[in-house]
């Protein structure tokens, strides 16, 4: 399947196509963390790091087979987002970030001097295993599974803890649990992608996690619009596609990527489609039809 | 039985007592008034009541169960909804998702999670629940609005929906009048006794309106600098020189 597609895509837009998958799927993840659950995480690459690491290191060091790999990545992280969502119980806003960025940092850190990683040399020889139908499916499904889940009453919970955790929690709702859970599923889908990563990659080095990382997961939440799930793919879409096609104005490229940045946000403050629902698509066109059945 | 029951229960911040020692007791499906003065700890005991706050000294149940010491979703868990004197809505959720929100937390996270088909039972039900509430405070129409287009009154109705919608047998209405022009206070007083007869709640409200609180209260107590001065039907705090002196003031 995926030779089939080769033949067809150039393995440039190939890359671009699979890098903006992997995306979708962390940012997803912090969406669910930060834009729905309103716990700010600027340490998302911490996890991300964590899924390549310890998938890359049981297929190359163990020889673990791969859908094991990304699933042992995935949990991996899943467990440090549950350590890191208990401090989230007592922190908010710029103090839970400063906390989410020391862990991104110590992960870092850790693996800059973990022997099996290679240190700063970084882990080569990573199978690539991960192509395009795998990546296109794995997205696919966890679109529909973080759409399934905060259309749910419980995914609502997540909102309304956002919204106001003291109201949340006099209507019943365990707003510590919830803080945990956001982040125990965002650190998944995270770890999840990191796993991807390092297996398209074939070489994952400690730099490749570093604190910009972060800011350009977070940044494709933000730009898409918190908590919206369309909003969060739109951004990892054009967030990974404007650095590519920017290439053209060579090293001006971080600058203009910055520019735009800043004019979209004065433009659409709220994100892409952070204040865009169906129902207020449809009033707007069912108001159409009415005055066009009065005239 | 009395269904909520405060015993010299006090809370200090700091150095500061914000009540002293206050008993209360409230009978099953009686309108109970909580008046005083600004600063008296009417909010304060309120949030005493659904966990928000600990006391310092003395003891609170409901139905024979201590709740002080529990946290708050415990505490609504367990029958006890309110509102809050500071409107503190899902602002960015719609009415419907509002009200929804709270129904159904003594299931259990997983069966919300799987509740969302439509064979399922529980949602089903959950859900005629919800357009039943927005029926009643007049909120159906505007369901799919976002809570924080709503108007003033209509937001203290949605919040009264949302505690409704966990189904409590004790509901604490914090300053529900406020804001409320004199059509909607009369409005608001049927509502109240309304959902006491056919949802057969008992009612706890602090209020300032003077005219909502004597005619709809059959029990009043007065507090003032966190003591509860008086207690008693409106007639006897109308006509209590303590209160008088200290909340009522002479009419000219």
């Amino acid at each position: 399947m995926d030779q089939l597609i080769n033949q067809w895509i150039d393995p440039y837009y190939m890359r671009i196509i699979i890098l903006v998958g992997i995306n979708i799927i962390m940012a997803l993840g912090l969406n669910i963390t930060t834009g729905v659950t309103g716990q700010l995480s600027m340490g998302h690459a911490g996890f991300m790091s964590l899924g390549a690491y310890a998938s890359a290191i049981l297929t190359v060091k163990l020889g673990a087979p791969f859908w094991l790999a990304i699933l042992a990545g995935a949990l991996v992280a899943a467990a440090f987002g549950f350590l890191i969502g208990l401090p989230a119980l007592r922190l908010e806003g710029d103090y839970l970030a400063i906390v989410t960025i020391g862990f991104a940092e110590i992960v870092r850190v850790f693996f800059l001097n973990f022997e099996p990683g290679g240190k700063a040399v970084g882990l080569s020889g990573i199978p690539k295993e991960t192509g395009f139908t795998l990546v296109f499916v794995i997205t696919v499904v966890v679109i529909l599974l973080t759409a399934w889940l905060l259309n749910s009453r419980l995914g609502k919970a997540f909102y309304a803890l956002r919204e106001n955790e003291i109201a949340a929690s006099a209507c019943g709702i365990n707003t510590t649990s919830l803080k945990v859970w956001s982040f125990v599923i965002g650190a998944f889908l995270g770890g999840l992608g990191g796993a991807l990563y390092s297996h398209y990659m074939y070489f994952i080095s400690p730099q490749d996690f570093d604190f910009s990382r972060s800011i350009e997961l977070l940044n494709m939440v933000v730009l898409g619009g918190l908590g919206s799930i369309p909003g969060t793919i739109l951004g990892a879409g054009i967030l990974t596609i404007l650095p590519e096609m920017l290439r053209v104005v060579a090293e001006y490229r971080m600058l203009f990527y910055g520019a735009l940045l800043v004019i979209l946000m004065i433009f659409r403050p709220n994100g892409l489609l952070g204040d865009v629902r169906i129902y207020d698509l449809k009033k707007r066109l069912g108001k159409k039809e009415v005055n066009t059945c009065r005239s | 039985m009395p269904v909520l029951m405060l015993e010299k229960v006090s809370q200090e911040f700091g150095g500061l007592r914000a009540l002293d020692g206050v008993d209360l007791s409230v009978e099953e499906k009686s309108i109970y008034g909580i008046i005083g003065p600004n600063g008296a700890g009417k909010t304060t005991l309120f949030n005493l009541i659904t966990g928000i706050y600990h006391p310092s000294e003395g003891k609170i149940s409901f139905r024979g169960r201590r709740l002080d010491g529990l946290t708050s979703y415990r505490v609504a868990r367990l029958g006890i909804g309110r509102t809050f004197q500071n409107i503190r809505l899902f602002n960015r959720l719609s009415v419907e998702d509002n009200v929804k929100v709270a129904t159904g937390w003594t299931e259990g996270i997983l069966a919300r999670l799987f509740s969302r088909s439509e064979a399922s039972h529980s949602d089903q039900k959950s859900s005629y629940e919800v357009d039943d509430l927005l029926g009643m405070m007049g909120l159906y129409e505007k369901r799919q609005e976002y809570a924080n287009s709503l108007s003033y009154g209509e937001q203290r109705r949605l919040e009264i929906a949302r505690a409704l919608a966990g189904r409590p047998s004790l509901l604490l209405l914090d300053e529900p009048a406020a804001g409320m022009n004199s059509t909607e206070k009369v409005e608001l007083m049927g509502l109240i006794q309304q959902m006491r007869d056919d949802m057969h709640l008992t009612i706890l409200l602090v209020e300032h309106d003077m005219q909502l609180v004597m005619n709809i209260c059959e029990q009043i107590a007065v507090l003032d600098y966190g003591r509860k001065i008086a207690e008693g039907s409106p007639y006897e705090v109308k006509n209590n020189p303590l209160v008088i002196q200290s909340y009522l003031g002479v009419e000219q």
